[in-house]
């Protein structure tokens, strides 16, 4: 109460430029943040459809497993990628299914000695496969939700 | 009410035991309930699994685009059925209901058989 009473014009001014200062930095975040929902939301179209396509290559892969197992690799990695994209738009029941996803994708993809349990086989292939295909229904959730204005 | 996140995983299980031969669909000529001047179906194909009739089978259907104009659809249709045939539940339409689709008219087809008999591996 004091500070106030007592303030000059230049310690008003200060604070002023304080308070301008964060709320430029709040209005600059918040942009960003627009930026971000509007380039995914335009984009959830196309998310699902390359998606879904590769879930269906994997699955059609999935037919000869020991034959088509770095066919299945190199689609992983592809799909690994398209969910990081998801993933920094995402939010929701969508960014925990994108994080299992890739968490399923890593584990199944990772090489080396430190590795504890060898998930390279066709059950865990089957099992990151289903994890996109929930990626790839929720992606559709959202989609309806857009189209709803949700 | 089956969700979409079950039938997801149903189906993907279905995909498997399909692929590994563990269930082995039948075709047939689909019943005259399911056809009509507006919608096509070349085969249905049914299994029996876990004490369960399920059939799948894919749907073309003319969309209407005003009074006189049309183009053909399709959909893949998997559903619960009674020994009769009867729908019992159909299951959402999920992105890998067409894979499941692609497999089973695969083990129909017996590709593998032609191959490894043209090629004799």
């Amino acid at each position: 109460m004091n500070f106030l009473l007592n303030a000059s014009l230049s310690d008003y001014g200060s604070v002023s430029s304080i308070a301008g200062l964060f709320i430029t930095a709040f209005t600059v975040a918040l942009i960003f943040g627009i930026k971000k929902r509007f380039l995914f939301t335009s984009s959830v179209d196309e998310h699902e459809k390359s998606l879904g396509e590769i879930a269906s290559k994997i699955s059609g892969f999935l037919q000869s497993y020991s034959k088509n197992a770095n066919d299945i690799d190199d689609a992983f990695a592809i799909a690994d990628v398209k969910l990081r994209n998801i993933q920094n738009g995402a939010n929701g029941y969508l960014l925990s299914d994108v994080k299992i996803a890739r968490s399923k994708i890593k584990s199944y993809r990772s090489t080396g000695w430190l590795k504890r349990i060898d998930h390279k086989n066709e059950e865990f292939a089957r099992e990151t496969n289903t994890a996109i295909n929930v990626v790839v229904e929720e992606l559709k959730n959202v989609r309806k939700k857009i189209l709803v204005g949700g | 009410m089956v969700s979409r996140r079950e039938t997801v995983e149903i189906v993907d299980k279905l995909i498997e035991l399909t692929q590994h031969n563990n269930v082995v669909w039948e075709s047939s000529k689909p019943p005259d309930n399911l056809t009509g001047t507006d919608v096509r179906i070349d085969l249905v194909y049914a299994a029996f699994h876990l004490n369960k009739h399920i059939r799948i089978y894919q749907k073309e259907y003319k969309l209407f685009m005003g009074k006189s104009r049309h183009t053909w659809d399709s959909e893949v249709v998997f559903e619960f059925i009674d020994p009769s045939g009867h729908s019992l539940l159909q299951f959402p339409e999920t992105n890998n209901v067409v894979n499941l689709f692609n497999a089973v008219q695969y083990q129909n087809s017996k590709v593998s058989d032609f191959y490894k008999d043209l090629v004799g591996k």
